[in-house]
């Protein structure tokens, strides 16, 4: 039995000692079929050629949480839309079909949230007159709307810490709008147009209708019933939207990227230096931000899209890469895209938006491929894995 | 019986590829290194064996050498390689256990030299891992490995033809999976992982024909001598069709960037041999087996480090005549054996030639049965001394089987 008990001991051992070392570059130099080596392509250092352009678009707001109003250098205009809901109790509305109700006074606020810019912010108030959409209402279609040429707002003020933007409403518009909205038979309101001025330079947002946040645009109304009551009515906006028409900035430096207006930037690398069988172990691109002809309120970042689709280079894709703000430049990692690039064997190149493009105005001024500073220009940086 | 089932649960289970590698990267080029037996008896007699006809063991290399069986016999063993490679003063250690083989033979009829045998054995091994450190445009690893090989299932049988020559044949398959990986690590946690993987699938036929002929020493007549046999057999393989994929794997995608089905040639195999008997308890072997590699061809190309490859072998063994009455060590069979190869491979020029010590032994289980043990020392390297050199600690285990199976019952 003791020989077996050995046997059994023997085989045991050499499966313990099956412990291996680490493998050694030892005979690695005879592998000449399997070869496999790491390299850089950088777009400075390897002159690969790239294109940049920017283009301008039209950007549905209804999903912002903003109401932009102002102008700056290359928006035109930010305007506002909004429409009250009138709801109040039976005896109120008697009275004012009973004409025993007088209004005292009436005005508008607006909560702020974002503005971008410096200096004034001036506008004027008008009635719309025709009906509208918040679910469609664009830039484009400020031309057709159509409103009254009066200004039916008056002192119009800002709180002191900036941040309650409010202003007086005529009160035979508003009176007018409230008899509407008590008698059924008359057809109601279509809201008011917050149009800025030529003096403004800078776009305040305000918060815009939302079913979670109390701070949404509201009208005001203090009404007296001759020797029984004065009282405040509050009426909370029920549809709003901004408008925003805006004009490309025109750069044979730069490259643009803004929201709210939906300015876009092209970028694209030529890759045919890249081998195709390559595996890319990291592609950072860096983006040189020009402060100078920028417009940021806040740090804020912008997104590099995969472009998937050539007939439609400019809808967004579901693959993107977040490119942050850090000093001057913008960088973050494409690997993913540019490993895409290579398996799908079309590169569409990137479409830059900002990274919030329905919450901001912002404007990011980018060096383009045309930049006279080389090191400036949009810089590829890939690490890539390749079969010898 | 309970250490029997141990030890066959032992072999079965653990016969897997366990530890890193058994050879060096020289297993690159072909289709890797040579496996000539999975036994460890002919392990311990310097692996070939061609004119060896055996009654209680099984030999895979010449069907003709089935024809003496007296009993049905299974035997199935495992390797453990402990290989030492040395470059330019650097060496590592590796060491991998692995499955070595099984066949299942039976006796039709003694009288006729008739016998059949059927089972799987490994025909090739790649089996090597390299690692570089690079530190240049990042700090990264390169790991190159490459594993499987080409195995063959096999079924025959042998009869005995006038003037007692046994003929044998066996119809092969050969199927293989052999691996080609190349893999990039970083250190640097932002950057992403490479892989490719090359992987060839080989399948196809192949035969097997051999003969072994009768005791020439009644001719010779010379005192002290029996069983003078010689031994020749053909190992023929038909082109083996060849799923070629190559595949990079990235984190983002796993990528077949080619497959084709190519043709695989490999040259046939020539053995011969010369075995005899010396008073009775004393087998000296010598043999010679033959593969011109340099024929090897993949998708119609050669490949430039392969030549003919050559070996030549002597073995001995001591089997003491064994009865009911024996004791356990008057039973134990000894074995020592000699090989010198000219590898089929070429590397740099540089012809890469082997030579090997063996020793083995076989314990006696029961009257039919044995645990058996080859011991191999191996040494292969090149004329260039920079290229690598391979110091390899082979043992093989086995166990042999035997049984009266198929026996009409007496009515």
């Amino acid at each position: 039995m003791l020989k077996f008990k050995l046997l059994f001991l023997f085989i045991a051992s050499l499966l313990l000692v099956g412990c291996s070392e680490d493998p050694s570059s030892i005979g690695s130099d005879l592998l000449s079929q399997d070869l496999i080596d790491v390299n850089v392509l950088d777009s400075q250092t390897d002159s690969l050629s790239q294109t940049s352009s920017s283009f301008l678009s039209t950007l549905q707001l209804s999903g912002s949480t903003k109401l932009f109003l102002g102008k700056t250098n290359n928006i035109d205009e930010a305007s506002i839309l909004i429409k009250f809901q009138y709801s109040f109790e039976d005896t109120i509305k008697t009275a004012f079909l009973n004409n025993s109700l007088t209004i005292r006074s009436a005005y508008v606020e607006l909560i702020k949230t974002y503005s971008v810019g410096t200096g004034s912010l001036d506008y004027t108030v008008h009635k719309i007159n025709s009906d509208w959409s918040h679910s469609t209402f664009s830039g484009d279609s400020l031309s057709s709307l159509q409103f009254d040429a009066q200004d039916i707002s008056s002192n119009r003020r800002v709180s002191s810490n900036d941040s309650v933007y409010s202003f007086d409403v005529d009160i035979p518009s508003v009176q007018k709008w409230m008899r509407e909205a008590a008698d059924s038979t008359v057809s109601g309101d279509k809201g008011i147009y917050i149009q800025p001025t030529s003096n403004s330079t800078k776009i305040v947002g305000f918060q815009a209708l939302s079913s979670t946040v109390t701070t949404i645009p509201r009208l005001y109304v203090v009404v007296e019933k001759s020797g029984a009551y004065v009282d405040t009515l509050s009426f909370i906006s029920t549809m709003d939207v901004s408008g925003i028409k805006a004009t490309l900035p025109q750069s044979s430096e730069n490259i643009f990227v803004q929201g709210g207006t939906e300015i876009k930037s092209k970028l694209r690398f030529d890759l045919s230096k890249l081998p195709e069988l390559a595996i890319v172990n990291q592609a950072e691109l860096t983006l040189t931000f020009d402060s100078t002809a920028s417009l940021n309120s806040v740090t804020s970042n912008i997104y590099a899209y995969f472009v998937a689709d050539s007939a439609n280079q400019d809808s967004l894709s579901s693959t993107y890469v977040l490119l942050q703000k850090s000093g001057n430049v913008l960088s973050g990692d494409i690997s993913y895209l540019v490993q895409r690039w290579l398996k799908e064997k079309i590169n569409y190149g990137l479409l830059l938006v900002p990274q919030n493009n329905a919450e901001t105005v912002d404007l990011f001024a980018i060096r383009g491929s045309n930049s006279n500073v080389y090191s400036e220009r949009p810089h590829l940086k890939i690490t890539y894995t390749n079969k010898k | 019986m309970t250490i029997k089932k141990i030890l066959i649960f032992l072999l079965i289970v653990l016969a897997q590829d366990f530890f890193a590698q058994s050879s060096s990267t020289f297993s690159r080029s072909g289709l890797g290194d040579m496996i000539y037996s999975f036994s460890a008896r002919r392990v311990g007699m310097g692996d070939l064996g061609i004119a060896v006809s055996d009654e209680d063991f099984i030999g895979t290399l010449n069907p003709a050498s089935w024809g003496r069986l007296n009993r049905t016999r299974i035997e199935f063993g495992a390797n453990w390689n402990g290989l030492t490679v040395k470059q330019n003063g650097i060496s590592s250690f590796y060491s991998e256990l692995d499955f070595s083989g099984f066949a299942f033979a039976f006796p039709i009829s003694k009288k006729y030299g008739a016998g059949g045998a059927l089972g799987i054995v490994p025909f090739t091994n790649v089996s090597y891992k390299a690692k570089q450190n690079i530190q240049s445009i990042e700090n990264y690893d390169i790991t190159y490995e490459g594993s499987g090989g080409l195995s063959k299932i096999f079924l025959g049988g042998s009869y005995m033809l006038p003037f007692n020559v046994t003929l044998g044949a066996s119809l092969d398959y050969y199927f293989g999976n052999i691996n080609y990986n190349s893999k990039a690590n970083f250190t640097q946690e932002s950057s992403y992982d490479a892989e490719y993987n090359r992987t060839f699938r080989p399948k196809g036929i192949g035969g097997t024909f051999g003969l072994i002929s009768p005791d020439i020493n009644g001719a010779l007549k010379i005192g002290g001598i029996s069983d003078v046999r010689f031994g020749l057999a053909v190992n023929y393989i038909s082109n083996l069709e060849t799923d070629s994929s190559l595949t990079s794997v990235s984190t983002f995608y796993t990528d077949t960037i080619g497959i084709s089905i190519v043709d695989m040639h490999v040259p046939e195999r020539i053995m011969a041999g010369i075995s005899f008997v010396a008073k009775q308890t004393n087998l000296f072997t010598l043999d010679y087996a033959f593969q011109p590699w340099s024929k090897f061809s993949l998708n119609g190309k050669t490949d430039a480090n392969l030549r003919d490859a050559h070996k030549f072998s002597l073995g001995y063994e001591y089997r003491p005549q064994r009865d009911n009455y024996s004791g356990f060590w008057q039973q134990i069979m000894y074995r020592v054996g000699l090989s010198y190869e000219q590898t089929q491979y070429l590397i740099n020029n540089s012809g890469i030639n082997q030579y090997a010590f063996s020793l083995g032994t076989s314990f006696p289980i029961a009257l039919e049965n044995t645990i058996d043990i080859g011991l191999q020392y191996l040494i292969r390297s090149g004329d260039n001394s920079s290229l690598l050199k391979e110091n390899t600690i082979r043992v093989n285990i086995g166990i042999s089987l035997g049984d009266y199976w198929f026996i009409r019952q007496e009515k």
